[in-house]
């Protein structure tokens, strides 16, 4: 009996599925500005990472039948999202041929010798690794801010991201001020647990 | 969290640790008064727990302010919303 329960201890548990749906009423609500942050890390242009996030939502759209629920919304729209980014790289290099490199190093006798250790002397290549640091802050905050509970990551994103007014916030949900700065504190202790989590213990 | 300085009588400028964060959460938004904020330092000069969510708080918000953090305005999600409603219909 003893053995018999030890072999069935040993047997692996099979893993819970979790079955995810879609709902693409809120997805510009909950997702854009993570995919936003996502893309202009990528490409370093607002406008353009708006454009690549637009047709993001709109190819996810259309391919929605395709979806089988076995990845998150999110990460599901993340992997339409990379392959739009790769989209836009290709068709900016094929409108211009190759990469262009201009070398506007004035030739003259003085500088001669000088030019292959100016080039080499990156002053912001030590700051590099930093600055991708930072970059990826923008997703960890945007993560942390969608596990808070829907309506509180709403009063915190109006009032602190979007900069609204207290009166105007505590109107459209219909709340007290006292109330708001409640939801405000549950937030913000949430969020700085959440990221102590995910940014501080990573990096 | 701390102690409840409160309780003991005859100390108006003794808050509780809660009002401690609530002030502190309002200063972040540039809200509150003079009165809150001699308060607040009142408060955390013997509350090393406030003193410390106070320091968090702040950093927060340099967080949520860095310009490494990007956010889609009101009129930028509402115009690609309705661009995606177009594209549903």
């Amino acid at each position: 009996m003893s053995t018999m329960n030890q072999t069935l201890s040993t047997q692996p548990e099979p893993a819970l599925k979790v079955k995810h749906t879609l709902n693409p009423d809120k997805w510009i609500a909950k997702h854009s500005d993570y995919l936003y942050n996502y893309t202009i890390v990528k490409v370093n242009d607002r406008e353009r990472a708006r454009d690549i996030i637009q047709d993001t939502f709109v190819a996810a759209l259309k391919s929605a039948k395709n979806y089988k629920g076995q990845a998150s919304e999110r990460t599901w729209l993340i992997s339409i999202l990379k392959r739009k980014i790769i989209d836009y790289y290709r068709r900016s290099n094929s409108k211009k041929g190759k990469a262009e490199v201009r070398m506007s190093y004035v030739n003259t006798e003085d500088s001669q010798g000088d030019w292959l250790e100016e080039r080499i002397d990156d002053t912001n290549a030590m700051n590099i690794e930093a600055e991708i640091v930072n970059e990826e802050l923008g997703l960890a905050i945007h993560d942390c801010l969608s596990r808070l509970p829907e309506r509180q990551a709403d009063i915190f994103r109006k009032r602190t991201i979007e900069n609204q007014d207290t009166e105007a916030v505590c109107k459209e949900h219909d709340i007290t001020p006292s109330n708001l700065w409640v939801i405000l504190h549950r937030a913000r202790v949430q969020l700085m647990n959440c990221l102590d989590q995910k940014w501080y213990n990573n990096y | 969290m701390g102690k409840d300085f409160t309780q003991q009588p005859q100390r108006k400028f003794w808050i509780s640790c809660d009002e401690c964060q609530s002030i502190c959460n309002q200063h972040a938004y540039y809200e509150g008064n003079f009165m809150g904020k001699v308060k607040k330092a009142w408060h955390q000069l013997f509350c090393k727990a406030c003193r410390e969510y106070s320091s968090l708080n702040k950093h927060l918000n340099a967080m949520i302010n860095s310009e490494k953090v990007h956010h889609l305005t009101p009129e930028q999600k509402a115009q690609m919303q309705a661009i995606f409603d177009e594209a549903r219909n």
